[in-house]
């Protein structure tokens, strides 16, 4: 595909960038992946307004709309895809696990208390309502956007201990622990579910993780891992292939 | 004149002295009752009524004991329309003596029903639990995940027995369905929240007093087995029948269900030490009150009559005087009546359920 392709989000679009600008480096000719990112300072408060009335503020919006006027790309979004990491990334002092439906996923911890799906579902999308409102924002001012899939968690627990950023060493990773993997990665196909589910709602595509850069287990493979919880360079150059292959 | 035993009894044993002229706050207790500590953990049970005393236990300031809480990831209101905090544990309404009898004994392992799970009304594969079909309101995902939460279930109900130093059961009907296999009870008609209903595996049971009277003397037993100190008191719902399968008339069917579970818990609280009667019942029901306490369908307990209700309690069991309810009106504006219903309607009542066009 010889086209643009601008991706719209918030922290998953640094692995996006970090692939664009060594394309860019590489072959300055070549289309270009450009990304916005929503929380950057010029646009905050990034959302004015509450509920049906939210909107992006103007300085968001006027830049997403002329980065399509002048360049018409495919337009991404890598938008939300966190709150399942602030949800279930450190071990909750009152371990609880949940069995996902209509599809294969790891056993219930015996050792955990059973939620059901639907109350977890309850939880995370307590917690999706800003990234709802972003969904709709990008599918108003986008177009038909694709969304990605956020990154799968990465197994290895001491690998996400030693690489997690401030915001969960200030709420205690350390002390508490990181969550079973098992736990981290039915979250994070639950939140995927409720993700395209919105989508779909919206007339937005959901474009799944490429699977190169999972494991056979589904979860990050380490070699795309950029930190605790997000895709690095070879994650983003994953992503933009996949979206060149559309 | 020559003395006789009416002599010396209190004014609470005369009609004329205790009840006429007083008002339809009537305060019917006499003759004992226990004393409640703010640190005796309170358990309740029961038909939907019992959510109410849970309710002002709680708002009260007492130790209701809620062994079976929603996980702190789950937000409030989810977990509210999933049981959560209506009773100690999360076993929805328990109708009948027969039921409460069982819960113990499933919880305990003594008993495994065969019908032990129904597929949800809503089908797509989703099933529920026949002895709580409405914990979940959308139903089960899977049995997989009904089985792991009836075990974390049982788990918090031999929990709430063992630890509670008092337990409020009110009875509610006496009508019910059980399985034809097993005499398993299950709290609403197989079909009207799930399941599939079928003649050959379920019968309609009319319990009478001595069923609902030797139910409760073995549930006491088990219970005291598990904790010796338990002290127990039975109120009867004073909440009509949604409706009846006797085939009588479902006013005549009410009165039959609650003159049984009222003579049953008479002789029960006379044939066990630590066992009260509170009666809720006669506040809401009887003469003095003139149907004051019912919304405009003559079902439903309105807020008054429930603060009635444990304003008496209250002053019997705790000392505590409640702000007397609001000398409103009997006849209240139709919308403020309603609004009043629906507060209390608000605690989970599934045997509602019958009565729904979408059952």
């Amino acid at each position: 595909m010889s086209r643009a392709i601008l991706v719209i989000g918030q922290s998953h679009v640094a692995a996006v960038r970090a692939a664009a600008k060594a394309r860019r480096e590489a072959d300055p000719d070549r289309p270009r992946t450009r990304v916005i990112h929503t929380v950057e300072p010029q646009y905050a408060p990034e959302v004015d307004g509450e509920g049906e009335e939210a909107r992006f503020t103007p300085a968001l919006a006027d830049m997403i709309r002329d980065q399509i006027d002048r360049h018409a790309p495919l337009v991404a979004s890598a938008s939300g895809g966190n709150v399942h990491n602030g949800f279930a990334l450190i071990r909750h002092p009152r371990p609880y696990d949940f069995l996902l439906s209509d599809e294969d996923g790891p056993p219930l911890d015996p050792e955990a208390e059973p939620v059901t799906e639907a109350l977890v579902r309850a939880a995370l999308e307590a917690g999706l309502e800003r990234d709802r409102i972003r969904l709709r924002e990008i599918r108003r001012l986008g177009g038909n956007a694709i969304q990605l899939e956020s990154p799968p968690p990465l197994a290895d627990g001491s690998a996400i201990a030693a690489q997690a950023d401030a915001y969960f060493r200030n709420r205690g990773i350390a002390e508490l622990g990181v969550a079973p993997a098992a736990l981290r990665y039915k979250i994070w196909r639950l939140h995927s579910r409720i993700v395209a589910g919105y989508c779909a709602d919206l007339g937005l595509r959901f474009l799944p993780v490429p699977p190169e850069t999972q494991d056979a287990e589904g979860f990050l493979g380490p070699p795309f891992a950029g930190d605790a919880t997000h895709g690095n360079q070879a994650y983003g150059e994953a992503l933009i292939c996949a979206l060149e292959a559309l | 004149m020559s003395d006789h035993p009416y002599r010396s009894l209190p004014d609470t044993a005369y009609w004329r002295r205790a009840v006429a002229g007083q008002g339809p706050a009537i305060d019917p207790l006499a003759g004992g009752f226990l004393t409640l500590s703010q640190d005796d953990k309170v358990a309740t049970a029961g038909s939907c009524f019992a959510q109410n005393i849970a309710r002002y236990l709680r708002r009260s300031g007492f130790n209701f004991l809620v062994s079976e809480t929603a996980h702190p990831i789950i937000p409030a209101e989810a977990a509210e329309r999933h049981g959560y905090g209506l009773y100690s544990a999360r076993y929805g309404n328990i109708y009948s003596a027969r039921q409460l009898l069982q819960l113990f004994d499933r919880a305990y392992g003594a008993f495994a029903p065969a019908e032990d799970i129904w597929p949800a009304a809503g089908g797509e594969g989703r099933v529920v639990d026949p002895f709580r079909p409405t914990i979940e309101p959308q139903g089960y995902a899977s049995e997989a995940e009904l089985r792991a939460d009836r075990a974390h279930h049982f788990a918090r109900v031999r929990e709430m027995f063992e630890t509670l130093d008092v337990f409020v059961f009110t009875l509610g009907l006496t009508e019910s369905w059980e399985s034809a296999i097993d005499g398993a009870v299950f709290p609403v008609c197989p079909g009207v929240s799930g399941g599939v209903f079928d003649p050959a595996r379920h019968a309609f049971r009319n319990f009478r007093v001595g069923d609902v009277a030797a139910d409760l003397a073995v549930f006491i037993g088990r219970l005291r087995a598990v904790n010796p100190v338990a002290r127990i008191i039975l109120t009867v719902s004073p909440v009509p029948l949604v409706a009846t399968a006797s085939g009588h008339h479902v006013l005549a069917a009410t009165t039959y269900s609650k003159s049984v579970l009222r003579a049953a818990a008479q002789e029960v609280v006379e044939d066990h030490d630590g066992v009260f009667y509170f009666p809720a019942y006669e506040i809401i029901m009887g003469a003095p009150a003139a149907a004051r306490y019912f919304a405009p369908d003559m079902r439903n307990v309105t807020e008054e009559g429930v603060a009635q209700v444990m304003s008496v309690f209250l002053r019997h069991a705790a000392s505590i005087d409640l702000p007397a309810p609001l000398d409103t009106p009997v006849a209240e504006p139709a919308d403020a009546a309603l609004a009043a219903a629906r507060e209390w309607v608000e605690v989970m009542c599934d045997e509602a359920l019958l009565d729904s066009d979408e059952a």
